[in-house]
């Protein structure tokens, strides 16, 4: 059974983690901005780049397998394929008072979008590098 | 639980700054009225309890049907303060307070879904060109 980290690569799996998160953490930016004037609301959000740095730093610890080198690893490939970096980015409340900061909402809320376009045009040069491979082998 | 729904809440938040303003509007308009009752909106988080009861009750409160989800914000009640608990003054600040007020929440919640469809957007050009 194929996974998109087989065709892709591991650094690909990490990169999709990074654009999922930030989506996530997008739309919590928004609801804590609907949440402004709501009375005993906390404001959430979510730290997903611990869990990439384990992933990248100690790939022993990580859902990505003892093997960090881009060997085949076929039990840790299916996990990543399946998504297991996601399932470890935990929504929680922000420390502090209830009540949303509007400041750091918006502009955390911009950071974000910035990084998200940075994250996927990193994504959309793999494929295109891709693409330029499977050119050339029809080529030849 | 996605970039779609993230437009839903920003959606609910100016439905009911939306909302706000109108009763503000009413409230500043009525400060001499005898007998009026100062209206303040108060509002509340949409969650997983307040869904599953708007879908008993076959409603979802004064934000239409986003409302009621997890991260919207919907009118939980709306107070109708007694005929001498404001006076005058108090009540004509409080009503262009709340005018005030209502007009930038829904104008930040404007700026979020903008901030959001760009984000989805962006998405869509993932793999695009060459």
């Amino acid at each position: 059974m194929f996974s998109a980290s087989d065709i892709l690569g591991r650094n690909f799996s990490i990169l999709s983690a990074g654009l999922d998160g930030l989506a996530m953490r997008e739309r919590l930016h928004a609801e804590n901005i609907a949440n402004i004037d709501t009375e005993g609301y906390q404001a959430r959000t979510v730290d997903f780049e611990s869990t990439l740095k384990n992933a990248i730093d100690e790939p022993s610890n990580s859902p990505l397998g003892a093997n960090g080198a881009g060997l085949p690893n076929s039990v840790s490939d299916a996990a990543v394929g399946s998504g297991a970096l996601q399932s470890n980015f935990q929504v929680k409340a922000t420390p502090g008072a209830p009540g949303v900061n509007k400041d750091h909402e918006v502009s955390e809320m911009m950071n974000d979008n910035i990084r998200f376009r940075v994250l996927s045009q990193q994504v959309t040069n793999r494929i295109s590098e891709l693409r330029s491979v499977i050119a050339e082998i029809g080529r030849s | 639980m996605s970039i779609w729904s993230a437009i839903g809440s920003a959606e609910s938040a100016m439905n009911v700054h939306r909302y706000r303003s109108i009763m503000a509007a009413e409230n500043a308009a009525n400060t001499d009225t005898p007998g009026y009752r100062f209206k303040t909106v108060i509002l509340q988080a949409g969650n997983n309890q307040n869904l599953r009861n708007a879908q008993a009750n076959g409603g979802a409160g004064w934000s239409g049907p986003v409302g009621a989800m997890e991260g919207a914000v919907r009118v939980g009640s709306v107070h109708e303060a007694p005929n001498d608990e404001l006076g005058d003054r108090q009540r004509e600040l409080m009503a262009v307070t709340q005018m005030i007020e209502s007009k930038a929440a829904f104008e930040l919640a404007m700026r979020s879904a903008t901030l959001l469809k760009s984000l989805a957007l962006s998405s869509l050009e993932i793999g695009r060109g060459q």
